[in-house]
């Protein structure tokens, strides 16, 4: 009796989970420009109107742009934190690991009035800079944690070893701390990545109409009209995360694999 | 041996190292917050205009007063004198006419107070000298006074006024209450399922979570867009099955605020319960069943009490989101389910009160503060409580 | 003079001293042991002579220089781990060129002696392997090599045999034992196995609670031991309380149900020590002048070419004997005789 109810349960909250997407993808091959179903037949019509449309593939490209560079600050920032911060005596690394991690718990709606109002008074204005910048913030703190687990993870014995044959401690950093924790910043930079991808309130405060990204061209779609494209960037926006999701595993299978 | 030798002679290299990170997040992250803050009571925008009457100070008698406001007023551009009429109209209607009429007036006017009330006898009443003289001072509480429906009466007694956005705070509570709970009850068997089942379930439940914490918020809150609306899947079967004659409402309503926002939330409710339920050996169960005790005996007594701290994990993950959550409930609420996050966009978006928007954005930090605080008390407690056993 | 002086050398942990003014003299060439029980000092002491933990007080000198304050990279001593701290992501050749490529060695020398050395630990056919991809012996060979490739002044090995098991143990000891002869190189290893300590050191420290109790041969350690624990640590022992007196001709021992001659000491409490092989099990009391003490047989395990018997006297504790189990073994409860010599009775402090 208990295991039925149990199946149910479990049936039942797993279709929760799953079914919305799996049940609102087909719908962008759909012949029919009304999102429902009995899908009357299949068609790469929409795709081919999303993909030639501008503005759509405008964004996609902004937002890619502003991916790469969020990315690639927030695993400078992110990567040096994390390296800094296990050299420092306790006390101080719960002060700063504090610090580093913040912007995930601050709301993204409070972050977007801060950058707002802060770069607007700065002069930098909302435009790519500054969402980069913005995202910046939001990505280090996954690169910190990130990269923070690889570097606690290592056998503390390894860099004793590289002492005890004569290294110094900078040939040490490039040569076994450096190589053994990079998975954990690849991982980072994959999260950071995704994170300005897919990011859309900060974005909304800060971007002016020049700098629309594919969140922001979405959710603006959204408010003003449901159509098939929009399902259509829906469905590119998942194959994307997909990818990552596929390689952030790959990523951590090699990290497990020297263990075994 | 467990005092890890700690590198040696890395003062130096941790300070290098830190310097650029720690200066990065002063510029670009600590000071914008903190500006937020100082945004909230900061009134020089009007205040910068009411030179004369804040260097009179309080208690200045009538007539200095009327000749400082009137060189005030005065001396403002017609841009200027429009955005101040505009400012002080957010705090009483009928402000915008009389500064505009007394403004273009304003040097025609001989500056005592008896010659003002004859111009327009508007002066006469103490409510508009009030929120002017608050007006005049760099610092202001009205934000939060109106944030948190308090009206200061003319003797300086405080009262509760128009509580709109005690309101909409309690609103957010609830909702994120609503939400936590819904999410937990959602997450608690799938975390079970994934941390318990056989390989194949398992494997398959943690798929289905990993693929749903990947797809950013927009896109599944596109899904129930989609699926909720009128002509949508959901009221289509319902139609086609009898259950109701027409299509139903289901979007933009608290359902559909509520459906959405667990969907989208459940993830970061899964993923610290599953952590927790991986560490808990199957061979425990196996014991107690040994013991004596039943399937469900020993689910209560054993194994979910030792997966309560995955669930406040989890649960105060999705509190925390839940409290500044912004675009699903934007997407598939309705204008009485809008949260905190809502109106502070909508004061920076619509009517440019950045310190409205400022003061709402505190109160929402200060909740979020507050329940991060709880946390790392009930850890620190629990870590004690560990030492003092050991 | 010797190669390395460690001079009066304690080490506190806040209130804990993990050290307590340790004095060493290790020869050239020396194969020496550091021998406890967890606890006792022998890792923090082997830290300190790596230079990975500083010391509180006290100095160390090698070949009359003073290296107390000298960085661990700096001092020039291979370091075989216990969990071996291979690097994960290096090959085999490459873990063992690594001292090599810090010290900028030429191409070629680099090679060579990358070569000599996987000759010599006869991992040949592994260079190209990853750490994981070995066998734990294997791995331990790479650490030893990597540890010995730069000609170090000295070699120390923490637990290097614990992860292995007895066989593979035996036999790593046989080889290390060898390369230390060929190599000629100083060696200082860390170990809790009496056996592994007696097998392979010319000298043996017996540390406790952060003090050497004795530093000597492994024949002295188990002949000569200069106290309890010393002579319960190192093999099995029989110790008899006692008291000595004195009576007619000389003084006597007054044990658990005999009495004995014993060479001059101080009289009072004492304890005797009798290693379990001079005690021998007979059916029959000796007439040659050897002490008897009649007992109960109560346990025996037998090991093929012997058997070790655990005898209970009259009065007093246990008594520990080998008796030859060619033509069988007594069974437990037999009454027996346990027999030894006086002459081979050590008297301790």
């Amino acid at each position: 009796m208990s295991r039925v109810i149990f199946w149910s349960t479990v049936t039942f909250c797993t279709a929760f989970l799953a079914l919305p997407l799996l049940l609102v993808w087909p719908l962008a091959f759909n012949t029919s420009s009304f999102l429902t179903y009995p899908l009357e037949g299949l068609t790469l019509d929409w795709f081919h109107q999303v993909l030639t449309q501008p503005t759509w593939v405008n964004a996609f490209l902004k937002s890619l742009k502003v991916a790469l560079g969020a990315m690639m600050l927030a695993l400078a920032i992110g990567g040096l934190a994390a390296t800094g911060v296990i050299l420092v005596p306790r006390v101080l690394q719960v002060v700063l690991t504090g610090l580093f991690l913040s912007p995930i718990v601050v709301p993204t709606v409070v972050v977007g009035v801060a950058f707002a109002y802060a770069f607007g008074r700065a002069g930098i204005g909302g435009g790519y800079f500054s969402l980069v910048l913005a995202h910046a913030v939001l990505g280090a703190p996954l690169v910190f944690l990130s990269v923070l687990t690889s570097l606690r993870g290592l056998d503390p014995n390894l860099d004793l070893a590289g002492a005890s044959m004569g290294a110094s401690r900078s040939y040490r950093f490039r040569t076994i701390t450096l190589p053994l924790a990079l998975p954990g910043f690849a991982a980072g930079a994959v999260f950071a990545f995704i994170t300005s991808f897919d990011e859309v309130v900060v974005a909304l405060f800060l971007a002016d109409p020049g700098s629309t990204t594919l969140p922001i061209a979405l959710f603006a779609g959204l408010r003003d009209r449901l159509q098939p494209s929009i399902v259509v960037v829906a469905v590119l926006l998942s194959a994307v995360s997909l990818l990552f999701l596929v390689l952030l595993r790959r990523l951590q299978m090699r990290v497990a694999a020297p263990k075994s | 041996m467990s005092s890890a030798p700690r590198p040696y002679g890395s003062r130096a290299a941790a300070l290098i190292l830190l310097m650029l990170p720690v200066a990065l997040y002063l510029l670009v992250f600590v000071y914008p917050l903190s500006s937020v803050v100082t945004l909230s009571v900061d009134n020089s925008a009007l205040s910068g205009r009411f030179e004369n009457l804040s260097a009179l100070g309080t208690g200045a008698a009538p007539d200095d007063e009327a000749a400082a406001l009137l060189a005030d007023l005065g001396g403002m551009e017609k841009k200027q004198l429009g955005e101040v009429a505009r400012m002080l109209n957010q705090q009483r209607s009928g402000f915008r006419s009389l500064i505009m009429s007394t403004g273009k007036e304003a040097e025609g006017i001989t500056p005592t107070m008896a010659e003002l009330v004859a111009f327009d006898d508007r002066w006469s009443e103490p409510g508009y000298w009030e929120i002017i003289r608050e007006n005049a001072a760099p610092i202001t509480w009205k934000h939060y006074q109106r944030a948190l429906g308090i009206t200061v009466a003319e003797d300086g007694s405080l009262s509760s006024g128009e509580d709109l956005y005690l309101q909409v705070m309690l609103r957010t509570l609830v909702i994120t209450f609503q939400v936590t709970l819904l999410t937990l009850l959602v997450g608690y068997p799938l975390a079970y399922a994934a941390a318990n089942a056989s390989a194949r379930v398992s494997t398959f439940v943690l798929a289905v979570v990993l693929l749903s914490f990947w797809t950013s918020v927009l896109v599944r809150t596109t899904a129930w867009v989609v699926l909720l609306q009128t002509n949508g899947l959901v009221n289509t079967v319902l139609v086609s099955l009898g259950l109701v004659a027409e299509p139903v409402q289901l979007i933009f309503n608290r359902f559909g605020a509520l459906l959405a926002m667990t969907h989208v939330l459940l993830p970061f409710a899964i993923l610290p319960m599953l952590n927790v339920m991986r560490t808990i050996p199957p061979s425990q169960a196996d014991a107690s069943r040994s013991l004596g005790a039943g399937p469900i005996e020993t689910f209560l007594r054993v194994y979910f009490p030792q997966t309560l701290r995955g669930v406040a994990v989890g649960g105060g993950t999705v509190f925390i989101l839940s409290l500044g959550f912004y675009v699903t409930p934007a997407l598939t609420g309705g204008p009485e389910d809008q949260m905190l996050a809502w109106f502070i966009a909508d004061f920076v978006n619509k009517t440019l009160n950045w310190g409205m928007a400022a003061a709402l954005s505190v109160l929402l930090l200060v909740m979020v503060a507050l329940l991060v605080a709880v946390a790392g008390l009930a850890r620190w407690a629990t870590a004690r409580r560990k030492v003092e056993v050991a | 003079m010797s190669f390395i002086e460690i001079t009066q050398v304690s080490k506190h942990y806040g209130a804990f001293q993990a050290l307590h003014d340790v004095t060493l003299s290790i020869r050239k060439g020396e194969f020496v042991t550091l021998l406890g029980p967890s606890g006792s000092g022998k890792t923090t002491l082997l830290k300190v002579l790596a230079g990975f933990e500083p010391v509180s007080s006290g100095g160390i000198l090698l070949d009359g220089r003073d290296i107390t304050r000298v960085p661990p990279e700096k001092r020039n001593f291979g370091l075989v781990f216990q969990g071996y701290a291979l690097f994960p992501h290096m090959t085999v050749q490459d873990n063992i060129a690594y001292p090599l490529r810090v010290r900028r060695r030429p191409r070629a020398e680099i090679e060579e002696q990358v070569a000599a050395l996987l000759k010599l630990v006869q991992l040949e056919r592994f260079a190209g392997r990853k750490p994981h991809e070995l066998s734990g012996g294997q791995q331990q060979r790479v650490a030893l090599a990597r540890a010995l490739v730069f000609k170090p002044d000295l070699l120390l090995l923490d637990e290097p045999m614990s992860a292995l098991d007895k066989k593979l143990r035996h036999d790593l000891q046989e080889e290390l034992r060898a390369i230390h002869r060929t190599l000629g190189t100083t060696f200082i290893n860390v170990t809790h196995d009496q056996e592994e300590a007696m097998h392979m050191s010319d000298r043996i420290a017996v540390m406790n609670h952060g003090r050497v109790e004795q530093f000597d041969t492994a024949h002295t350690l188990y002949r000569r031991p200069v106290s309890r624990f010393v002579a319960e640590f190192v093999g099995k022992s029989n110790i008899f309380p006692g008291q000595i007196g004195r009576a007619a001709g000389g003084q006597v021992f007054s044990g658990p149900g005999f009495t004995m001659p014993v060479p001059d000491c101080a009289q009072g409490e004492a304890l005797v020590l009798l290693r379990p092989e001079d005690v021998e099990i007979a059916e029959r009391a000796p007439t040659d002048g050897r002490i008897a003490v009649p007992v109960m047989v109560a346990s025996s395990t037998y090991s093929g070419d012997r058997a070790l018997y655990t005898l209970s006297p009259q009065a007093g504790a246990q008594i520990l004997a080998y008796g030859s189990a060619r033509s069988g073994v007594h069974p437990d409860g037999a009454s027996l005789f346990a027999i030894f010599a006086a002459e081979n009775a050590i008297v301790l402090d």
